[in-house]
C-alpha cells in the first residue's frame, strides 16, 4: 500500500488522484473540480469535457455525493487496440494521434471506456479522442473542502526526501 | 455572442409548439440576463389584464452571463412570472445546478406560455425539447417527483419541479430543485401549476466560449483564493445560514417570534447551528461552482428524515415563528413542506398568523376540525400544511396567502404580509432601513432585494440611500447568475464580478456601465407593478400596523419603535432619491435617463 508518510511529493511521483476516505462527508458537490478539469484542458468553459465527475445518485436518501477519477491501474493501456494509452510517470495518458476511436462490440462505446473498472473514461460528441486524467491536480488544488488528495509512490529509503505539498502544479 | 449561450426556448404549451429564437445582445447589454432578462420579457410579453393563472400569463426562466462558467456561486437560476400571490410582479431564484445545465444545453433563458390540458413536463436534451406528457408523475411530492424523473430519464438530468402545492394552486408554491432548494417565493411554482407543468428536465453537453478566457483564469482564481483565505468561510461551510439564528434571536433581536409579535426567541439555544450540526448534519450541500457550501444535509433521527436545511428562513419562519423548540422539528416541518412544494416563509407565516387568530377566538374549533392548533404543536403543523397543500376544509381559504386570509377573517392587523407577500425572517419594529426594504422590495414582504438590517445595527443615518444602493446590488447578483452570499459575508469585491463579466462577454463595462444596468432593472420591476396593477402607489409600500406596535416582550427598550410617521418621511425621501413621483411612481425623465422609453407608455395607468 502506498501512504503519504514517507513519499516524495512531487508530480513525477504522482500515482493517481483519488477522493479521501470521508469524501461522502466532506464532498458538497459544487462541482468545482469539474469545470476546472474541464477549463485546464480546453479554450472554453463548461462540464461536460471534465475527467473527474461527481454525482448526486444516491440523493435525496442517504444523500453523499460520489466520486469518480481514475485510479490509474492502466487496464484501458492493456486493453487498447491502438496502444494508444502510455504511461508517462506513473499516470496513463491517450495519445490523441494514436487513438482511433475503436468501438467495443455491443456497447458502441470505445475499448478504455467500457473496460475501465471504475466508469472514470468519458466521451463527448465533440472529439474521437476519450476524456481521461491526466494527474494534472486543479481539481486537488482547487476543491474548496479538500475532499480530493494526491497519492504519491513511497520512495525506498531516501530520508532526504522531507514531505512537502507540491510547488509546481500544471495550471 | 460570447459567455452566452445564444438561444432563448419560447414553449407553448397549449400548442405544444417549441421555438428557439436568437437572443437579442442589446437586451443582454442592457438588462445583463437572469432576474434583469426575465424581467424584460415578461414586462414585453405579458398583458396587463392577465390572470396569473391563466394561458396569458408567462413563466421565464433565466441563467446569467456568469452562470456556466468557474466564477464562484455562479449557480442561480431565476423564475419570474406575473405573481398568482400578489396579481404583481413575481420573482424568485434557485440555486443548484438549474443555471449552468441550461446553458450547456444551448440556452439562456426558457419562455413557458400558454397551458397545458393535461399534466405534461418539459424535456430539453441539448437540441431535443420535447413536451411530454406527466400523468404519471402528477401527485408526486417534490422529492419523490424528482427523484422519479431523475430514475427514469437519468441521473445527469437537472430537475426542476413543483408538488401537490402547486398542483392544486396553493398560491405560496414553489418551484423545487436538488432536492430541497426552491425558488420559493411570489408563487412561481403556482404558476407552473397553472399551466399544468409538472417540471422542467434538463441535460446538457455544451462547452461556453468566453471572451477572454485568461483574464477569466485570473480573477476567477483570485475570487477563490480570496474565498478560501476569509475566516469567516469555515463557519459557512458547516453551518451554513444556520449561523445566523443566534445572532438574529439574542444579539439584535430581530428574529421572528410567534407570528412577528417579538423578536427574540426564548428557546433559541435549541435552535441554534451548533444543536443543528450536533443533532443531524450529514454534509455539506452547495450550488454550482460555491466554495462556501452554505446548504447543509440532514438527518433527524426522530423523525427519521433526511432534508436539505433548515436553512435560516425556515429556522426563523417555522421555528421562533411557530414557537417550535426543537431543531429536528423544525427539520420535520422543512422536510413536509418540501414535500409538498409549500414556500416555508409564507408557510410559516401564514400558520404563526393562523395560531394567533384561533387563539384570540377569530379562528374556530369547527374550521380546524379536530385540529388542536398551538405554538410548538408540530403534528398538527404538519397536518394543517398537508390540508394546505391539498386544499382540504380549512386548508382551501389558507392557501389564498394571509392577505386574503386575513380580511376574510378580520384579523388583518397582525397579518404579516407587505403587498400580499408574507414578510420573511427578520423583525423590524425597530429597524427603519429594515422597514424600507421590505416596504420597497419589487416581490413584497422579502429581503431579497435589500438586507438592510446589518446598516440599522450600525446605526447609520442614511437609511433610503444605504436601501437602494441594496437593491441594485442585490438584485444585481440575480442578473449577473450569481449567487450575492460571497460579497455579503466574504467581502469579494464588485469590481471582480465587473472584471469576470467584462472577461466572458466583452462588453467592456465600466462600474457606472454596470450600477446603471442595475438602476434600470430595478425600475422596470416597479413598472411591472404600475402596468399591471391600477392606482399602485405608495399604498402598497406600507409595512404591517403590528410593526408600529410594541412587541409582547420588549427587549431593546433603547431603541424606538420606527413610526408611520418616520416611514413615510423616509419613503418620501427614498422616491425622490429614486426619481420617482411623491406617489412611488418611476417618473418619464427617470425612465428616459435609464432606457426604460417603452415603459412611458404604462404610466397612464396610475391613477
Amino acid at each position: 500500500m502506498e501512504e503519504n508518510k514517507t513519499e516524495d511529493k512531487k508530480l513525477e511521483n504522482l500515482l493517481r488522484i483519488k477522493s479521501k476516505e470521508n469524501f461522502e462527508e466532506l464532498c458538497s458537490g459544487c462541482g468545482v473540480c469539474e469545470a476546472f478539469c474541464h477549463a485546464t484542458h480546453y479554450d472554453t468553459e463548461g462540464k461536460a469535457k471534465s475527467a473527474i465527475r461527481i454525482s448526486d445518485e444516491n440523493f435525496p436518501v442517504p444523500g453523499g455525493y460520489k466520486c469518480a477519477v481514475c485510479n490509474q491501474c492502466g487496464k484501458c493501456a492493456r486493453e487498447c487496440p491502438a496502444d494508444a494509452i502510455k504511461k508517462v510517470g506513473n499516470i496513463y495518458k491517450i495519445d490523441d494521434d494514436l487513438c482511433v476511436r475503436c468501438t467495443a462490440p455491443g456497447t458502441g462505446h470505445p475499448i478504455c471506456v467500457d473496460v475501465c473498472p471504475t466508469r472514470a473514461i468519458y466521451t463527448h460528441k465533440d472529439q474521437l479522442t476519450p476524456i481521461k486524467c491526466d494527474g494534472c491536480g486543479t481539481c486537488v488544488e482547487m476543491c474548496p473542502k479538500g475532499a480530493l488528495e494526491y497519492v504519491f509512490k513511497k520512495l525506498k529509503a531516501d530520508t532526504e526526501n522531507i514531505p512537502q505539498q507540491p510547488k509546481e502544479v500544471p495550471k | 455572442m460570447k459567455g452566452y449561450a445564444g438561444e432563448i426556448l419560447r414553449v407553448n404549451l397549449s400548442t405544444k409548439e417549441v421555438k428557439k429564437e436568437k437572443l437579442d445582445e442589446n437586451l443582454a447589454r442592457i438588462h445583463l440576463g437572469g432576474r434583469g432578462l426575465a424581467t424584460r420579457i415578461a414586462y414585453d410579453e405579458i398583458p396587463s389584464d392577465a390572470d396569473p393563472l391563466s394561458p396569458g400569463n408567462k413563466l421565464i426562466m433565466a441563467s446569467g452571463p456568469l452562470s456556466g462558467t468557474r466564477v464562484p456561486a455562479s449557480g442561480k437560476t431565476d423564475f419570474v412570472a406575473k405573481s398568482p400571490l400578489t396579481g404583481g410582479y413575481g420573482s424568485s431564484n434557485v440555486g443548484g445546478h438549474l443555471a449552468e445545465e441550461m446553458k450547456f444545453a444551448g440556452y439562456d433563458a426558457i419562455i413557458i406560455e400558454g397551458a397545458s390540458d393535461k399534466p405534461c413536463y418539459l424535456y430539453i436534451d441539448d437540441d431535443k425539447v420535447e413536451v411530454r406528457d406527466a400523468s404519471q408523475y402528477w401527485g408526486l411530492g417534490s422529492i419523490t417527483g424528482e427523484k422519479k424523473f431523475k430514475d427514469d430519464l437519468g441521473n445527469d438530468f437537472q430537475i426542476a419541479v413543483i408538488g401537490p402545492a402547486a398542483e392544486n394552486l396553493v398560491k405560496y408554491s414553489c418551484i423545487s430543485h436538488d432536492f430541497g432548494r426552491n425558488a420559493g417565493r411570489a408563487g412561481m411554482g403556482t404558476v407552473m401549476g397553472g399551466k399544468k407543468l409538472k417540471a422542467i428536465a434538463m441535460r446538457g453537453s455544451k462547452s461556453l466560449e468566453v471572451h477572454d478566457k485568461q483574464a477569466l483564469d485570473k480573477v476567477v482564481k483570485t475570487m477563490f483564493e480570496e474565498c478560501m483565505k476569509h475566516p469567516e468561510l469555515k463557519a459557512w461551510q458547516i453551518w451554513g445560514t444556520s449561523g445566523v439564528t443566534k445572532w438574529c434571536s439574542s444579539t439584535i433581536n430581530a428574529f421572528p417570534t410567534k407570528n412577528f409579535s417579538m423578536g427574540h426567541f426564548e428557546h433559541d439555544e435549541k435552535l441554534r447551528a451548533e444543536v443543528m450540526r450536533e443533532k443531524m448534519n450529514k454534509h455539506g450541500k452547495a450550488c454550482g461552482m460555491c466554495p462556501m457550501a452554505c446548504g447543509q444535509y440532514s438527518y433527524s433521527k426522530k423523525h427519521n428524515i433526511t432534508v436539505e436545511g433548515p436553512e435560516y428562513e425556515t429556522i426563523a419562519l417555522m421555528g421562533g415563528n411557530l414557537g417550535i423548540t426543537d431543531i429536528e422539528d423544525v427539520a420535520y416541518l422543512n422536510y413536509v413542506a418540501d414535500e409538498l412544494g409549500l414556500d416555508t416563509i409564507s408557510t410559516g407565516n401564514i400558520v404563526a398568523h393562523v395560531i394567533e387568530a384561533y387563539k384570540k377566538g377569530k379562528v374556530t374549533d369547527t374550521q380546524l376540525d379536530g385540529l388542536k392548533l398551538d405554538w410548538n404543536a408540530t403534528s398538527e403543523i404538519a397536518a394543517l400544511m398537508d390540508r394546505i397543500a391539498h386544499r382540504r376544509g380549512f386548508g382551501n381559504l389558507l392557501a389564498n396567502g394571509v392577505k386574503y386570509v386575513s380580511k376574510i377573517l378580520g384579523t388583518e392587523e397582525y397579518a404579516m404580509h407587505v403587498k400580499g407577500t408574507e414578510i420573511s425572517g427578520y423583525e423590524s419594529r425597530r429597524r427603519g432601513s429594515m422597514k424600507l426594504a421590505y416596504g420597497t422590495c419589487n416581490v413584497g414582504g422579502h429581503h431579497n432585494d435589500a438586507w438592510a438590517i446589518t446598516y440599522d445595527v450600525a446605526k447609520g443615518d442614511k437609511k433610503a440611500e444605504k436601501v437602494i444602493e441594496l437593491q441594485h446590488i442585490r438584485p444585481g447578483f440575480d442578473a449577473l447568475g450569481a449567487c450575492r452570499l460571497p460579497w455579503v459575508e466574504l467581502g469579494i469585491k464588485i469590481d471582480y464580478y465587473l472584471e469576470a463579466l467584462n472577461a466572458i462577454t466583452g462588453f467592456n463595462f465600466s462600474m457606472d456601465d454596470l450600477m446603471k444596468a442595475y438602476e434600470r432593472n430595478f425600475n422596470l420591476m416597479r413598472m411591472f407593478w404600475v402596468k399591471h396593477v391600477a392606482g399602485f402607489d405608495r399604498k402598497q409600500d406600507q409595512v404591517p400596523e403590528r410593526w408600529y406596535k410594541e412587541e409582547e416582550s420588549k427587549v431593546r427598550p433603547d431603541e424606538p419603535i420606527v413610526s408611520k410617521k418616520e416611514y413615510n418621511e423616509l419613503l418620501d425621501k427614498y422616491y425622490k432619491l429614486r426619481g420617482w413621483t411623491k406617489k412611488g411612481v418611476p417618473s418619464k425623465k427617470k425612465l428616459k435617463a435609464l432606457g426604460l422609453d417603452f415603459a412611458i407608455k404604462d404610466l397612464k395607468r396610475e391613477k
